[in-house]
């Protein structure tokens, strides 16, 4: 029975693996065209992988440096953006991020977060989604192995060391699913955007004849909330909320 | 005229017989034949000799002074024969103030009783045509100077362009000064009040003198002042008088005052003399309509007639380049109030305060002129943008209606510029870490691609994870489940033997210990041992059958039992063997062994608890 999971599952990560063979030629190919100063044709190359169904932090990384070579800041922090959604710890991601968006127009004074709230946040990039779910999964194996040796054992010291060490660990794959999920959760929706349209009117209602509430310019992250129609509501990291037409962001 | 010669002819006969005749009373008018309207002159009324007088009642003229009387005594010696004569006379000064014949008032005097009434003389009031003062003078005998009056030979007044009008309609004020007289000077205008106007002057340049015609008489006129006035609220206005003294020169006359200036001049001599007057202006009412209630969006307030032109000089530019935006305003109306109309740039347009030239007009149709301004604009950022049109909005007084003129709508595309990018408007400081980054590069491509994915795959919450999860459960409870059963074979004989090893013993004892009541000898050694050999193979889980010494000792030592118990134990149970083949021993040494084999196993039962 577990032979046959165990084989399923390889045979499912073949296609994969074969797949990453081959993504990898095409990667180091679009990397030599990077280093000969060749972006258009780099960015081509890494575009084709993505279409191709495949990511890795390390695929938007190259990306958002290619089109920052070439002077699209907008795109380069789009795909920083990207590579920081898959690992969120990555120094070098976080450092070009920030030299991008230095370049953009809108210097947006972000709300200060509750403390707890950036705890939470610092706990949960410390490692990325793939990380904490092997976390999790070796946390859960840990609690199981306590439970055997609880009911297995006929020694009542035994018994009552293992009891407490199930109990820590009930407690840890409980945190690390929380923690897990909630990295899989950001990972997976896409709640937040880069604004593309060099000059956007962020409106006070879905309407094209409502009032101009503020202006954004491209490079811009927002984060998404409710939709119209043609239209976004968006909110910035200060606070302020406003309309503006789906044509005018990319999601990341 | 004839019939007047006439009476001058009877007086003059009166005269020579009064001459012939001495002494008879002799009572005179004098009075000029034809005066001008308004003019002024003497009446006297002369008599030669003492006499009470009863002035005149003036019901067609107006007396404006007198009687000044005079006597004059004269003698005369005529071949020895003295003669004197006096003479008296009663003068008034009267001005004539209706038109026609008119007869003179008739005076009376009373001489020696006698009751002497003035000829009923008349004269003839005519038009004024010239100056009046000098036919009054040129009749008189004696040269006196009429008081000067002002009425009507020396006065202000203001004029405006139109009495109702709405508000903020220019409307032009001219403050003229009319004089028959000739002027010197004007001192001490004061302005009038102008409450509720807003007041813009006109330089009207060097005072000028001009001829006017008022009422058929020819005056000497000076603009004193012209300006335009807006009126600022509605209501009925009132523009106060102004004040100014004006200082006129009138033809005096006096007689000469020896020969030299007769033979100068003649008897009687003209000279100017300087009369300083204050004048007042009567006060203008104005009708000030307030604007018709429908004012459109965007209006300021502005009446009068304007066109606006507006124009940019770039549609296309790259971000961080400057360009204009020029508006012009042109039109009459009041060009001082006017204001740029509001136009909502784009929120990324860096436009700076606009320079305001302004050109106006003041000429007698009113303020009309033109007003620029002209917007400096950086567009700080890429993109296309709008300028909304906008209007200028107006009331125009004529139609009486809200105009308005509307600027196009200016469509601009903004390239990229040259150089670093603008934090918007607001922000001019950037930081000082912001300024390092901007000479440093991005950090080099990463080398190796790393964990590919398919896009969006998650490894959280798929059914990798859940399936490791739930094989790692389903296995522990398998394990436990397996083991449990395993321990359960095992340990179902062992487990209940050795629960049940001491409660054997203890009932072989019980049976042992009956047995030595009874006395019976080798069944209480066979149940001792029994007991003994049955609790020890309990407790191992060994069968009895397979049971012997040698086990027992091993499985003892291996249980970490005393050396000592080990050797009572072996002790007791050779006892029993022996004793049931010789039973040969007394009661005591049974009750000895069986005090002895219920200590053993219980201290046996301790140690391998």
């Amino acid at each position: 029975m577990k032979k046959i999971l165990s084989l399923s599952i390889v045979l499912l990560f073949i296609p994969l693996i074969m797949l990453a063979d081959s993504a990898k030629t095409l990667f180091e190919i679009a990397n030599d065209h990077f280093n000969k100063g060749e972006y258009e044709q780099s960015i081509t190359l890494y575009d084709s992988l993505i279409r191709n169904n495949i990511e890795s932090s390390s695929i938007y990384f190259n990306l958002g440096n290619a089109w920052y070579k070439i002077d699209e800041i907008p795109k380069a922090i789009l795909f920083y953006e990207k590579a920081k959604k898959i690992d969120p710890n990555n120094k070098d991601i976080n450092y070009n991020l920030e030299l991008a968006n230095t370049h953009i127009a809108d210097r947006i004074e972000a709300v200060p977060e509750f403390f707890l709230k950036t705890w939470w946040k610092n706990i949960v990039y410390m490692f990325n989604e793939e990380e904490w779910t092997y976390i999790n999964i070796g946390v859960f194996s840990f609690l199981m192995l306590f439970i055997i040796i609880y009911f297995i054992s006929n020694k009542p010291s035994t018994k009552r060391f293992s009891f407490y060490f199930a109990v820590i660990f009930i407690l840890l794959s409980f945190t690390s699913g929380i923690i897990g999920y909630n990295s899989y959760k950001l990972k997976t929706t896409h709640n937040t955007s880069i604004i593309f349209t060099p000059t956007v009117n962020i409106r006070s209602a879905p309407d094209e004849n409502s009032s101009t509430i503020f202006i954004l310019h491209q490079g811009t992250k927002v984060s998404l909330l409710d939709e119209s129609k043609d239209w976004q509501k968006v909110k910035l990291s200060n606070g302020s909320e406003g309309w503006l037409l789906k044509t005018d962001f990319e999601k990341i | 005229m004839h019939y007047k010669n006439k009476y001058w002819l009877i007086i003059l006969l009166l005269l020579f017989v009064g001459e012939v005749k001495s002494q008879k009373v002799q009572f005179t008018v004098d009075a000029p034949a034809k005066v001008e309207l308004g003019g002024q002159f003497r009446l006297t009324y002369s008599i030669n000799q003492d006499a009470d007088f009863t002035g005149p009642n003036f019901k067609d003229f107006q007396l404006l002074g007198g009687p000044s009387t005079s006597s004059s005594t004269s003698m005369q010696i005529i071949n020895g024969r003295t003669s004197s004569t006096t003479k008296k006379s009663y003068t008034y000064y009267v001005k004539a103030i209706k038109l026609g014949k008119l007869k003179l008032p008739i005076a009376k005097v009373i001489v020696n009783g006698k009751e002497y009434k003035s000829a009923p003389i008349s004269i003839e009031v005519l038009k004024s045509v010239n100056n009046p003062n000098a036919t009054s003078i040129a009749n008189s005998n004696t040269i006196k100077n009429a008081e000067f009056k002002a009425d009507g030979v020396v006065f202000v007044k203001s004029f405006v362009s139109k009495r109702n009008i709405y508000i903020g309609e220019p409307i032009i004020l001219t403050q003229k000064l009319y004089s028959k007289e000739r002027l010197a000077n004007i001192t001490d205008f004061k302005e009038p009040s102008y409450t509720g106007f807003w007041k813009e002057g006109i330089d009207i340049g060097e005072l000028k003198l001009t001829k006017e015609v008022v009422n058929g008489q020819s005056y000497n006129v000076v603009i004193l002042n012209k300006s335009v006035l807006f009126p600022q609220k509605s209501g009925k206005l009132e523009i106060g008088s102004f004040k100014l003294d004006a200082v006129i020169q009138i033809i005096k006359k006096r007689k000469a005052r020896d020969h030299f200036e007769q033979m100068m001049y003649g008897n009687v001599i003209q000279y100017y003399a300087n009369e300083t007057v204050t004048l007042n202006s009567p006060k203008l009412k104005i009708t000030v309509n307030a604007l018709p209630s429908n004012k459109p969006k965007g209006f300021t307030g502005v009446v009068g007639k304007f066109s606006m032109k507006a124009e940019i000089d770039k549609t296309e530019l790259k971000a961080n380049d400057a360009f204009n935006l020029k508006i012009t305003i042109k039109g009459s109306g009041n060009i001082g109030l006017l204001e740029a109309p509001k136009i909502n740039f784009p929120p990324d347009f860096e436009v700076y305060d606009p320079k305001v030239s302004k050109k106006s007009k003041k000429t007698a149709n009113g303020v009309s002129g033109s007003k620029t301004y002209e917007y400096l604009i950086i567009p700080r950022n890429e993109g296309d943008f709008t300028i909304p049109s906008f209007g200028f909005y107006y009331f125009n007084p004529q139609t009486e209606h809200y105009e308005s003129s509307i600027s196009p709508e200016f469509k601009i595309h903004v390239t990229k510029g040259e150089g670093i990018v603008f934090n918007g408007a607001a922000s001019s400081s950037v930081n000082r870490d912001e300024i390092q980054y901007l000479g440093k590069d991005i950090r080099y491509i990463s080398t190796a691609i790393g964990n590919t994915k398919e896009i969006d795959s998650h490894s959280f919450n798929s059914l990798k994870h859940i399936l490791s999860l739930l094989s790692i459960f389903v296995f522990s409870i398998l394990l436990i489940i397996y083991l449990k059963k395993q321990e359960k074979k095992k340990g179902n004989t062992s487990l209940m033997r050795l629960k049940k090893a001491t409660k054997m013993a203890k009932r072989r004892l019980k049976i042992a210990s009956s047995f030595l009541n009874n006395n019976d000898e080798s069944k209480f050694y066979e149940e001792t041992s029994k007991a003994i050999w049955g609790y020890l193979s309990d407790k191992f889980n060994i069968n009895l059958s397979e049971l012997s010494m040698d086990i027992i000792k091993t499985k003892l030592v291996d249980n970490k039992v005393n050396d000592t118990d080990i050797l009572e134990i072996t002790q007791i149970l050779e006892q029993c063997e022996y004793a049931r083949y010789a039973p040969s021993r007394n009661q005591h040494d049974m009750l000895e062994l069986y005090d002895r084999s219920v200590k053993i196993i219980s201290k046996i039962e301790k140690t391998l608890k």
